[in-house]
């Protein structure tokens, strides 16, 4: 009998799922990522049931949201003080390994796992986090979760009450263009498909063009992954892939990349014939330089477009107008953040540093903040003095943390700020900001002329040496 | 079980989690207390001072001014047990803490008009796990409920009703009668216990479910052990 046609995802779920009585199912979690913010509450409950937690070793906890980004070892606030401490006792309490801010290797938790070889391919992963998409970049499926989930996991070890999501699949092909970066790609993917696409659904990225792409930038469109609604978004392994593991992680022991583990993780690939829900597929010939104009990512358009009309309802109290029918190209901005599990990598800044180099002057802005996504990128940044050209365009060069991605720490901004995070909420970055999504190179152009601008435009002219 | 109470409205389309509870109140490590930060930017004025207390580990108002404008202030919807919303309510960051702030609500409504979702999957879920009714209704349906709260709620509160066993969802009088959709183990879940508190159902659900899960990860040790190989 032939073996029925299965995806990536379905192969590593189908081994980590837990039948239990009247039809329930469950999934084992193979990593189990905690911060400090959504998991306050799951302890709680815990020690109110007085159970352990099931297993401690496949359990990671980083300090990442509400940190500090202008000087780690002093909390914000009060608040914030409380919510750290509160991180800190419980993994003590419970024996759960935690890269806190004083940690060599702390940063945002999405960064940091797969940084560490905590993130493989071919397990499962969960977090109170709705970016933990970004680890299926990697080959695992990974998904953002509640903390009533967070305490479920941290009792049993698994997702309890799961429900197989509906298998969706989007497929680029083609050559993208070199000025152009994965932002770009799965901005553009949103402007098509809308932030509906994938609701309750786990989402396969693939064609030539994904498999062309660095883990970095692979990371980049997972991630996103839960913008167009979708839960999980993963990636097939390749090459690519195993090259994350040829070094030595905390972690990871390289000489654990045997050809044996190659081939087990390549098994996992998604077979020819498997079949999905829902599909769609586009050429990367299409993609320009994509930029977010309104206040959800169905508002989403090309460098060359005019602002379209926002949906969602516009509160006049607050400093959100951006007028229908101008050029996107121009729109004047007083802010701009790199940053983010998004875009907060060593590819990030390092191409974001190139747009700096090559231009004259120092940012037209009034807050400009580069944070790294963790203390290892940081580090590597500032051995080939890349904050240096950050700091002279003026910059501020922050301290790894999730920073003004959600400004629950007071990295605010206030005005229109270009942004390489992941959401264009109102208030959002902080309760008079308006943000516009792009790729960190569009953030430094932005940031240096005081507007939107267009990369390619401006690439063009660095190459003529003009 | 029927479910009856006062019903409030919030039609946004889009409404993110961001909106529903800003990142900044997340810093509570409790689950009661939320609510008056619920929907701060659309509740509140500008003007309104809300600061961490160094006194009562907590945020606290210094001033507070109501926006009138916003349909959740209105005096016939105060303590509110139903909530309508539109489509894709809940959506963005996965934190709980919005649902913990609409906790004082047991019924949400939301619409699903042409290939668009009611609600958000992960916000649904906390939902569910809280012990809150995500019925979702038929667009013209949902639209003809709008109507009648709204031509009503200007003169008095309006009572809505939810027969959980039937599915029908409909106003006390009796003037509109709509089905609505649930998954079922959503409706498994909320029901399945004669709690009221969530707490007691997780705890039952955990601890019932523990020893298949022991079984299953003696007879599957290597997926576990697999993994994190120690160095």
């Amino acid at each position: 009998m032939t073996k029925k046609a299965r995806t990536r995802f379905e192969k590593i779920q189908d081994r980590n799922l837990i039948h239990l009585a009247n039809n329930k199912k469950a999934l084992s979690v193979g990593l189990h990522i905690i911060h400090e913010v959504t998991s306050a509450q799951a302890f709680s409950a815990l020690e109110k049931m007085n159970l352990p937690v099931k297993r401690p070793q496949n359990t990671f906890a980083v300090t990442d949201h509400v940190v500090n980004t202008g000087g780690k070892s002093k909390p914000n606030d009060l608040m914030d003080e409380i919510l750290i401490r509160t991180l800190e006792d419980n993994c003590k309490k419970f024996g759960i390994t935690h890269y806190g801010v004083h940690n060599q290797r702390q940063g945002i938790c999405h960064v940091v796992a797969p940084e560490t070889g905590l993130t493989i391919p071919g397990i499962t992963i969960f977090c109170g986090d709705s970016h933990t998409s970004t680890h299926g970049a990697f080959g695992s499926i990974a998904a953002g979760i509640g903390t009533s989930n967070v305490r479920d996991i941290l009792a049993t070890g698994c997702l309890l009450n799961y429900t197989p999501p509906k298998q969706m699949k989007i497929t680029v092909n083609g050559v993208l263009d070199e000025d152009l970066s994965a932002k770009d790609i799965i901005l553009y993917i949103l402007s098509k498909v809308g932030n509906q696409w994938a609701t309750g659904g786990a989402v396969f990225f693939t064609g030539d063009t994904i498999a062309r792409l660095s883990m970095e930038e692979r990371m980049t469109i997972c991630n996103m992954t839960i913008e167009m609604g979708g839960r999980f978004g993963y990636m097939d392994v390749d090459e690519t892939t195993f090259a994350w593991y040829k070094t030595g992680r905390d972690f990871w022991n390289k000489q654990f990349l045997t050809q044996e583990v190659k081939e087990s993780w390549l098994s996992d690939n998604t077979d020819p014939n498997a079949v999905f829900d829902k599909e769609i597929s586009f050429r990367a010939e299409e993609i320009k330089q994509m930029v977010s104009y309104g206040l959800t990512l169905n508002e989403v358009v090309d460098i060359g477009s005019r602002v379209g009309e926002v949906k969602n309802v516009l509160d006049s109290r607050r400093q959100y107008e951006v007028s229908e029918g101008s050029a996107i190209e121009g729109i004047s901005i007083s802010g701009a953040f790199i940053g983010s599990c998004t875009n907060g990598r060593y590819l990030d800044f390092k191409k974001a540093a190139e747009i700096i180099k090559n231009h004259e002057g120092k940012v037209k802005v009034k807050m400009a903040l580069a944070v790294p996504g963790s203390t290892e990128i940081k580090k590597r940044c500032e051995a080939e003095n890349i904050d240096k050209l950050f700091i002279e365009a003026g910059f501020e060069w922050r301290e790894p943390g999730c920073s003004s991605c959600l400004a629950m720490n007071p990295d605010k901004f206030v005005g229109r700020v270009a942004s390489s995070t992941n959401r264009n909420f109102p208030g959002r970055q902080g309760p008079e900001s308006r943000t516009f999504l792009m790729s960190p190179e569009s953030v430094a152009l932005a940031a240096l002329e005081g507007k939107i601008s267009d990369v390619k435009k401006f690439k063009e002219k660095m190459k003529k040496g003009v | 079980m029927v479910i009856e109470g006062k019903t409030n409205l919030f039609l946004e389309p889009n409404v993110d989690t961001d909106i529903i509870i800003p990142a900044r109140f997340l810093k509570r490590t409790s689950l009661d207390g939320f609510e008056p930060f619920a929907f701060f930017e659309k509740r509140y004025d500008p003007e309104t001072k809300c600061e961490p207390s160094l006194a009562k580990k907590d945020y606290e108002f210094k001033s507070k001014k109501l926006n009138p404008e916003c349909t959740l202030n209105r005096a016939n919807s105060q303590g509110s047990t139903f909530l309508i919303t539109w489509f894709n309510f809940g959506c963005g960051s996965s934190r709980e803490h919005a649902v913990y702030a609409l906790r004082n609500y047991q019924v949400i409504i939301g619409s699903s008009p042409s290939g668009k979702n009611a609600f958000a999957d992960i916000f649904r879920d906390n939902c569910r796990q809280n012990l809150i009714w995500t019925p979702v209704l038929q667009e013209k349906d949902h639209q003809d409920l709008v109507k009648f709260v709204e031509s009503k709620i200007h003169e008095h509160p309006v009572t809505l009703c939810l027969d959980t066993e039937s599915d029908l969802l409909y106003d006390a009088e009796k003037n509109l009668t709509f089905n609505y959709e649930i998954p079922s183990h959503h409706k498994d879940y909320i029901l399945r216990s004669s709690s009221a508190d969530p707490f007691e159902i997780a705890k039952e659900g955990i601890k019932s479910q523990l020893k298949s899960i022991d079984d299953w990860n003696e007879s599957n040790r290597k997926v576990i052990e697999d993994y994190p190989q120690s160095i």
